[in-house]
């Protein structure tokens, strides 16, 4: 039995941030998670991130990553890794240290932030060796340093698409285009910009209609594309066929709220943020008293906002459990949710904070019917 | 246009507060803030050691640059962490000066050769590395200074090196036949996988679909559709799509999947021998 005050499960941004928090005021915290490595994403981010000063813009990603787990570890937080939470019950939550090892721990609150999974894009011959996801190329190419193909096609023209389509090039692949279904560019400017004074043509209105294989069934030869109509379906005769060895997919994320669920946390769906979500207030603790969600779970956005809302987290457990007195708490909130703002405007953020804005005032009006 | 196609054009370059203006321009070596979009960033304001560019207290507001106080100095260029600011001379007699960021290896040397490229990444002709700087404070993101041929200092945005080719896209593509087909895919679409883990095919799940399956969990109470390793991970979404295309609502309506633990596979000998087991009992 592990006895500490907050569980925190995922090491990514929203997670170490979180517990970074409440460490910092005095609370016991472990973090645990599946991986072998802390960091979530921010280790395959080796581009420089957005923002203002204080959210480290012009920082590169693992960097942030890095400071991150110092912080941490300065702080005596417990990291568990290699650690898989695989449920949450009334006795506590389960955890299996590496594979082997049952352990259930009674926390007095849990943070939950375990990110969010690829969507897959199915379209013939998308089980081929070749096609894979766009963590998965982040993954090859900026951790382990291993070429994911020599040509590649990227699906998906948003942040995700983007970078990875730099980086891409940047290990020395092909990028010989990025197919969009939508009629305009899903990420910034600038990340398109960059992308396409390299020569990568995007090809908005299009998507990719099927992955032709090799003699030997063994990989992606080729891709082809089509343009779409406006009710998103191919035009017959506007096919290309792309030689590529590897079709990158970036369409997009889902929240990974299977805890959240099992705790039997209500949901609300935004398909802006990501489909099926927790609903929580503006501490992001969700309907199940003392159970937060921080980071892409409660809402896919961007890093910056994952260690702003993994702060939120924090602090709000932590004053919870009467480690922060309330009015330095309400202060500290009060600026990270200013913080939180910064990031959510602008043509790019303006729906995202209207859409958290929903979750959180339906979850004052469904507290609002209980209370009445 | 840029949200069609990626990049900006000159014209629309003009009219954002980052353009230091035609008559700064004729007359000075000015940095040019190639940012049009109201992104929540703003490094670019404290970059500048002469206070010529502002963001102002909206942190989506786009920068202005003030081409009097700007001394094109560059410390600006490798602090974007969009790369879009470029300084750019064009008023030496015999070629236009662009310094822009670069951030792919090898690195050029000073007074090598280079092909340069316009926004769309089309080869404009040769230019010269005049300087590059790989200065600490600049994390990694070089900066190259390039001299290029007169008149195309608003063009340039970008190098070749050494003939590496980044992009490939003009070899390799074939347009369709006649006939205007596409062209034959590996399988038929309706025996496509959609769960892998189970290897349930697309048309077993429409089947399923039609005979009243109308949620995730009795898609897959009735195909194994989600029971595999990945407990659904994948394949829920497609399924959920497929279900709100054949009952022609949206996904939204389609409820999540009910989750029960383990939400990883843990393996059973773990239960069996109970909590907290020390390893060498393994």
């Amino acid at each position: 039995m592990i006895d500490t005050d907050i569980l925190v499960v995922g090491a990514g941004p929203a997670g170490l941030s979180a517990a970074a928090e409440a460490a910092r005021h005095g609370a016991r915290v472990t973090v645990v998670d599946e991986n072998e490595k802390p960091g979530g994403q921010l280790f395959k981010q080796i581009h420089k991130f957005f923002g203002s000063r204080r959210h480290r813009a012009g920082v590169r990603g693992f960097d942030i990553g890095y400071a991150l787990l110092d912080e941490v570890k300065s702080l005596g937080v417990e990291v568990m890794l290699d650690t898989v939470c695989y449920g949450i019950f009334p006795e506590g939550v389960g955890l299996v240290v590496s594979g082997k090892r049952d352990v259930l721990v009674e926390p007095r609150r849990i943070v939950l932030a375990t990110g969010a999974s690829e969507n897959p894009l199915c379209f013939p011959g998308w089980t081929l060796p070749g096609v894979v996801g766009a963590g998965a190329v982040q993954t090859m190419i900026n951790v382990h340093r291993v070429p994911v193909g020599e040509r590649v096609l990227m699906v998906g023209s948003g942040n995700v698409g983007l970078i990875v389509s730099y980086q891409l090039l940047q290990s020395g692949a092909q990028v010989v285009g990025i197919v969009e279904a939508l009629p305009k560019v899903g990420g910034y400017g600038v990340h398109a910009a960059k992308v396409r004074r390299a020569g990568v043509p995007i090809y908005t209105s299009h998507t990719v209609v099927s992955a032709l294989p090799n003699s030997d069934n063994t990989r992606v030869k080729a891709a082809v594309i089509a343009r779409l109509d406006e009710n998103m379906s191919p035009i017959p005769g506007t096919e290309k066929e792309l030689d590529v060895d590897t079709i990158a997919i970036a369409v997009g994320l889902t929240p990974m709220t299977e805890l959240a669920f099992i705790a039997g946390a209500a949901f609300t769906y935004s398909g802006l943020l990501g489909g099926h979500i927790p609903l929580h207030d503006e501490d992001l603790m969700t309907t199940v008293e003392g159970l937060y969600v921080a980071g892409d779970v409660s809402g896919v956005e961007e890093a910056s906002t994952a260690l702003e809302e993994g702060r939120l987290a924090g602090v709000a457990a932590a004053a919870s459990l009467g480690k922060i007195p309330e009015v330095e708490a309400e202060e500290k909130k009060r600026e990270i949710r200013e913080s939180l703002r910064d990031l959510r405007t602008g043509p790019f953020g303006d729906a995202r904070a209207r859409a958290k804005e929903e979750i959180v005032n339906e979850m004052a009006k469904r507290r609002g019917k209980r209370s009445a | 246009m840029l949200e069609r196609d990626g990049y900006l054009e000159i014209e629309e370059i003009e009219r954002i507060p980052g353009f230091p203006g035609r008559e700064a321009l004729s007359r000075k070596k000015v940095a040019i803030l190639e940012c049009a979009q109201e992104i929540p960033c703003d490094p670019c304001e404290a970059a500048c050691p002469r206070g010529a560019i502002t963001v102002g207290s909206r942190i989506t507001n786009l920068p202005a640059i003030d081409p009097e106080r700007c001394t094109g100095c560059g410390t600006c260029v490798a602090r974007c962490p969009g790369l879009a600011i470029f300084v750019i001379d064009l008023t030496k007699p015999d070629h236009d000066v662009v310094t822009m960021p670069y951030e792919y290896l090898p690195l050029p040397e000073a007074g090598q050769e280079v092909a340069c490229l316009d926004r769309r990444g089309a080869m404009l002709g040769s230019g010269r590395v005049k300087r590059i700087s790989t200065a600490k404070a600049n994390d990694r993101t070089a900066v190259v200074t390039v001299e290029v041929p007169k008149g195309l200092g608003m063009e340039v945005r970008a190098i070749r090196v050494n003939g590496r080719v980044l992009a490939g896209e003009l070899e390799g593509v074939k347009e369709p036949s006649k006939e205007g087909l596409l062209p034959q895919g590996p399988e038929d679409p309706d025996d496509m996988l959609i769960c892998r883990c189970e290897e349930v095919t697309r048309k077993e799940i429409i089947e399923a679909i039609r005979e009243g399956a109308v949620t995730v969990d009795a898609v897959k109470r009735r195909t194994r559709a989600g029971m595999g390793l990945c407990q659904g991970r994948n394949c829920g979404k497609t399924v959920s799509r497929l279900i709100a295309e054949e009952l022609g609502k949206p996904v939204s309506s389609v409820p999540p999947a009910s989750k029960r633990p383990p939400v990883r596979p843990v393996k059973l000998s773990v239960f069996a021998a109970g909590e907290d087991v020390p390893d060498d009992d393994k």
